[in-house]
């Protein structure tokens, strides 16, 4: 995969001409196509092909597979913190009843509000990128993106259990990505693709968006995140024991 | 263990600071299934007659049942059992009879992914503790810095020491002070609510119980379960009743109750309420409402979390209105929906019983309005129909037992006997536990639920044998009982508990259990003095009819109401005083009562 900062600066002018100016016939083709995101399909070709980028999945959508490169997103406005997702993941991908082992956690936070952490799939992989094995022929280290699912893959033949990639995921990110009691990173694989996490919410608060091309957007620590939320849904963190000040 | 339990009960010595783990007796898991069942087996066991819910030797049980935390509907629920406060026979006022008390959350099933099945708490501290529990690490911790705290700051305050994926209960000023009907907590909102828990756990100084697990749980037979658990989640989810739990939850009858005239309103007085309309579950969802809560593994979430964003509450976050807050509300003669909020959300935060406290409330202004006491009897305050800022004044005092609350935070009967003046015509209470916010004479399954609950007036338990047999088991399996309501069937639970244990309940097995449950906590009564002289409605019922709505005209008689007690002591097998009979007990596996 090539590394968008790496792009020369005729490069990046050409992709840039060729983005900003569509012809009226670019436009309607990619208008036929369907979905709005698509409309602008012939253009963000060119770069998806120019950078091999996937932001939104395209090429497996102009190749008529299921769209599976983005990541699980989580709706505070809608999460009622029944953690059946946690349960779902946990027994999914383990094979346990036990949310202990889900790559999903809701945290519940005061006044109510229930955080979903889960791996947003950082386009920039902060935690492959920290990982010191070398890329085998494939530029695959320890930590992978599973071509198949797009998500998170971990080769524990080669992995050496440095936790740098955890590390690097709480340090810059959000936490989501966890070693287990083997000391092994575990995280998010989207299921291989069809991520079940979301199928399950009763309430429909997790969903596929496409990925950002860098993860921070997104992956915002917990706290923050509840704060925006305590924030929006409330107006601050006021309760009763405040009103009675 | 095959499934479903995980096999160990935590035993907690707050007197000689002990800890100890023990298996769980799997005869007894058999028979007595888990949570209130087992609970029950529990308190019988290690309780002899005539004692005190203040005695250091009470134990407190906090009880999980086979399915907490199993990925089946609403697998969520807490059953505390234990002495009550609220409860005492005529026969022997000094004795108290049994408490079941159930919540929702997140706690049951942390505490089976912790390692146990239970935790019992025995004895008491000198000092406030609270017990923390990771996994196999168990300590009991000293809780000073906690003691004296609300729940709203209490709940951040673990959150922020011990981590934010621990679950906690817990009491607040109000269990501190004893209050007989102080609550046990989870979440700031969900409750063990009724009959004074919070006193028992006061008494310990035990302020917390905080939780964090990490272990899977097994089932016995995936296959089936699987089967089982997908018709589960289905009755649940195409239910008739899914969706207007999930918009209005419980506040849904709110002005229904008020239409059949079975609300509680001015201290039971009428059953409809004239100004139902504007403290409604639709004026909620169009003023307040932000969101849903649910309880772990609950797709009904039928609790919603709401902001008042204009007036002097403005910015106050709450959860309400949810049905029987109607005890604050239409009870209280209360017209200020915001208002009604605050005052909920001040007994969430004191811990205290809001049914129980909206009884007192809306007896006190009974008394007040007839003169039966004045201001001065109140500190001051003047207590009058629907005025909130009172019923703030009144809820404090009660909480930290100063001045007149101290008197308020007992119960109906100790009012009574301190004002006289006929008062007690209007104590709307059994067994000395004050009703909740369904109201008697428009439906007889009111009275048959008040009369005959084992934990005295409540609205839960059941208004027939077959409704009460259904929520017995529903408790003793940890599953909530709104999923029942909502769709799910006791046969689908039957297989549920089945295909995660390992056990072969057929239906019949199944009521036979639910008979044995109940007729242990009628057993347990009995044995503290509780008899027929026990299972009555109050005067009110049969003196005076209601007067608007519906149900306009309606009274209770006593030639029906001793045929009604005739009829359902004779369907259970029991005597006519109320006795089980010893043929029955036998019947019933219940030799050794």
């Amino acid at each position: 995969m090539i590394d968008p900062k790496k792009i020369g600066k005729k490069e990046e002018s050409d992709l840039k001409e060729k983005i900003t100016t569509p012809t009226r016939r670019d436009f309607v083709k990619g208008m036929a196509i369907g979905a709005g995101a698509l409309a602008l399909s012939p253009l963000l070709r060119s770069r998806a092909e120019a950078i091999d980028y996937d932001t939104f999945a395209i090429k497996q959508a102009l190749r008529g597979e299921k769209v599976a490169a983005g990541r699980v997103s989580h709706d505070y406005r809608k999460c009622v913190g029944c953690r059946v997702c946690e349960m779902t993941c946990a027994y999914y991908n383990q094979k346990e009843i036990n949310p202990f082992k889900s790559r999903i956690k809701i945290y519940t936070y005061q006044p109510e509000v229930w955080v979903g952490v889960v791996c947003t799939q950082c386009g920039d992989r902060p935690c492959m990128n920290a990982c010191p094995v070398e890329p085998d022929k494939d530029g695959r280290r320890a930590l992978y993106e599973d071509p198949k699912g797009r998500g998170l893959a971990v080769d524990r033949d080669r992995c050496i259990q440095c936790g740098k990639c955890a590390g690097a995921c709480a340090a810059q990110r959000n936490s989501s990505l966890r070693m287990t009691e083997e000391n092994y990173p575990d995280g998010c694989t989207l299921c291989g693709g069809d991520p079940q996490c979301v199928k399950k919410c009763p309430q429909a608060a997790l969903s596929i968006l496409p990925r950002t091309t860098d993860g921070k957007y997104a992956a915002k620590p917990a706290d923050i995140l509840a704060a925006e939320a305590v924030e929006t849904l409330y107006g601050g963190p006021k309760t009763i024991v405040d009103n009675w000040k | 263990m095959a499934g479903g339990y995980v096999g160990k009960i935590l035993e907690v010595d707050l007197t000689t600071k002990t800890i100890k783990k023990t298996p769980l007796n799997t005869k007894d898991a058999e028979i007595f299934i888990g949570g209130r069942g087992l609970g029950a087996k529990l308190l019988w066991d290690r309780t002899k007659p005539g004692g005190s819910y203040l005695d250091p030797d009470t134990p407190i049980c906090y009880m999980s049942g086979p399915l907490n935390g199993l990925p089946a509907p609403g697998t969520a629920r807490l059953t505390i059992v234990t002495r009550s406060a609220s409860t005492f026979p005529k026969s022997n006022p000094k004795h108290t009879g049994i408490l079941h008390t159930n919540t929702g959350g997140r706690w049951a099933p942390e505490l089976k992914f912790a390692g146990y099945d239970a935790v019992i708490v025995t004895g008491a501290s000198a000092s406030p503790v609270g017990i923390a529990i990771e996994n196999d690490d168990v300590k009991i911790v000293p809780a000073g810095k906690y003691w004296g705290m609300g729940n709203y700051d209490l709940q951040n305050a673990l959150d922020a020491d011990f981590g934010r994926r621990y679950q906690s209960v817990y009491i607040g000023p109000a269990g501190e002070n004893l209050v007989r009907y102080a609550n046990i907590m989870t979440e700031i909102h969900h409750a063990c609510g009724r009959g004074g828990s919070g006193a028992v756990m006061g008494s310990k100084k035990l302020k917390f119980i905080t939780v964090r697990g990490t272990n899977g749980l097994s089932i016995d037979n995936m296959r089936t379960w699987q089967t089982a658990n997908k018709k589960a989640w289905d009755e649940v989810m195409s239910s008739g009743g899914y969706n207007e739990w999930k918009r209005l939850g419980t506040g849904m009858v709110v002005t229904g109750s008020s239409d059949w005239g079975s609300e509680a309103v001015y201290n039971f007085k009428e059953g409809t309420y004239v100004y139902a309309d504007e403290m409604s579950a639709e004026k909620a969802l169009r003023n307040l409402w932000v969101g849903n809560h649910a309880c772990f593994m609950c797709a009904l979430a039928c609790l919603h979390r709401g902001v008042v964003r204009t007036g002097r509450f403005s910015g106050m976050t709450h959860d309400g209105p949810e049905y029987e807050g109607v005890m604050m509300g239409a009870n209280c003669g209360v017209r200020d929906l915001f208002g009604w909020q605050a005052n909920i959300a001040a007994a969430d935060d004191y811990g205290l019983c809001y049914i129980s406290m909206g009884n007192v409330l809306g007896f006190v202004m009974e008394c007040f309005e007839k003169g039966v006491i004045t201001a001065a009897d109140l500190d001051g305050i003047a207590l009058k129909w629907g005025d909130v800022d009172a019923m703030l004044e009144i809820q404090k005092k009660v909480a930290y037992a100063e001045g007149c609350g101290k008197l308020l935070g007992q119960n109906l009967r100790a009012l009574v006997a301190a004002w006289g003046k006929g008062c007690g015509d209007y104590a709307m209470e059994t067994k000395g536990q004050g009703f909740a916010a369904w109201n008697v004479r428009a439906q007889k399954g009111f009275e048959t639920t008040y009369a005959t609950s084992n934990r005295g007036a409540d609205h839960l338990e059941g208004a027939d044998i077959a409704t009460q047999n259904t929520r017995v088991m529903t408790d003793a399996l940890g599953i909530c009982l709104f999923q029942q309501l909502d769709g799910l069937r006791p046969e689908t639970m039957k297989d549920l508990l089945n295909t995660a244990t390992g056990y072969r309940l057929g239906m019949d097995d199944y009521w036979k259990t639910s008979e044995r449950l109940f007729t242990l906590e009628r057993s347990f009564n009995v044995r503290e003095g509780f008899s027929r002289d026990d299972d009555t409605i109050p005067p009110r019922a049969f003196k005076e009819a209601l007067s608007i709505g519906a149900a306009k005209g309606a009274i209770m008689n006593y030639k029906d109401f001793n045929k009604l007690l005739d009829k359902y002591y004779k369907d259970r097998g029991w005597d006519n005083k109320g006795i089980p009979t010893k043929a029955r007990l036998r019947e019933l596996g219940l030799d050794f009562v």
